[in-house]
């Protein structure tokens, strides 16, 4: 039964958001704006994370294999891909490198600082 | 036979059965750089075209797996709760880090992409790149990208980030454990995170927590984005 509840308040709290991005002039997850309520709804601890944790530690634990047919759908559109996979992987490996490099400049500079001060 | 293939339980049996083999052969081997995803969906990309099984029929049953998709990014609230505290005590240097971080995220895939001649449609698969899947689908979805391939490169993106991460730490001296957390979960999401882990507890919650909170200041920069360019 604890499965059913928290099963329960997870979906709830996934259609209210999608419910509040289809009165959104603009185009937005539906399932972000879930994740911001149950954030509030524990920090205002109208739910405990008790309420949530059995269920939330398996998909966090298994979450990638729910992944597995986002991927698979790559299938219906390889004939596209195919004749850019060299500039694709190139973006992706160049890009991570940037990426990766300026965020971890940005806070080692700005926790140094911190620590100047 | 078709319409044994077409029952929903086929694709949800076989995305279940190449799953569990995967996980179960990371956690008996010690093949720890093992990404059971990248591998439960090459073995059914090749079961689909070797038995020559329409991807149609898989859709069935794989769709009741996708539907999670959006429960889990509800989820995702959950970690950052947890991690709250880390959060509070370096807040600006986080915030700062993942905000400037996920915009150069997308700033440097659009510039690379357009310098390497990709179409606009391959640039907005791959602009969510760094973004955790579940929020990257929706990424896509806004900018109507190729769903698989932003997926694929999500992934990639994930296990080159957390293997490259010691050599970029390295190189341009970046040593404090909260910076290095940072990086690796806004670059790499939940891999680099892994990845994070092994450097040390510390560096491991902050990119844990980074994960989401890239996620959510993406989505932002994407819905920005999409404003300018689908008016």
């Amino acid at each position: 039964m604890v499965i059913f509840k928290q099963l329960n308040i997870i979906f709830a709290f996934y259609l209210t958001g999608e419910g509040i991005a289809l009165l959104l002039p603009f185009s937005f997850p539906g399932g972000l704006i879930g994740l911001f309520l149950l954030y509030l709804t524990l920090l205002l601890k109208w739910l405990h994370l008790e309420d949530v944790k059995l269920l939330s530690d398996f998909f966090l634990k298994y979450m990638a294999f729910f992944f597995i047919p986002a991927g698979v759908s790559i299938i219906s559109s390889y004939t596209l891909i195919e004749s850019a996979i060299i500039p694709i992987i190139g973006v992706l490996i160049i890009s991570t490198i940037i990426t990766m490099a300026i965020t971890g400049l940005v806070v080692d500079y700005l926790i140094k600082r911190v620590e100047h001060d | 036979m078709i319409e044994l293939l077409s029952n929903p339980v086929f694709g949800l049996f076989l995305t279940l059965i190449c799953g569990s083999f995967f996980w179960w052969l990371k956690n008996v081997s010690k093949f720890t750089w093992i990404s059971p995803l990248l591998f439960s969906i090459g073995l059914i990309i090749i079961l689909l075209q070797g038995l020559n099984i329409p991807y149609e029929a898989y859709k069935q049953g794989a769709d009741i797996i996708q539907n999670f998709l959006g429960p889990i990014t509800v989820i995702l609230a959950v970690p950052l709760y947890e991690h709250r505290e880390d959060l509070m005590r370096h807040k600006s240097a986080i915030f700062i880090g993942t905000i400037t971080g996920s915009f150069s995220a997308l700033l440097v895939v659009f510039f690379l992409g357009h310098l390497f001649g990709l179409s606009e449609l391959f640039i907005h698969s791959l602009m969510p790149k760094s973004v955790t899947t579940p929020i990257g689908i929706s990424a896509s979805e806004i900018l109507n990208g190729i769903i698989g391939l932003s997926v694929v490169s999500i992934i990639i993106t994930g296990l080159f980030g957390a293997f490259v991460a010691p050599a970029v730490f390295k190189v341009f001296k970046i040593k404090s454990a909260i910076a290095q957390g940072v990086a690796l979960g806004t670059t790499a999401h939940v891999i680099g995170t892994g990845k994070a882990y092994e450097i040390d507890r510390v560096c491991g919650a902050m990119s844990g927590l980074s994960i989401g909170l890239a996620g959510v200041i993406s989505i932002f920069w994407i819905v920005l984005y999409s404003a300018i360019v689908f008016p």
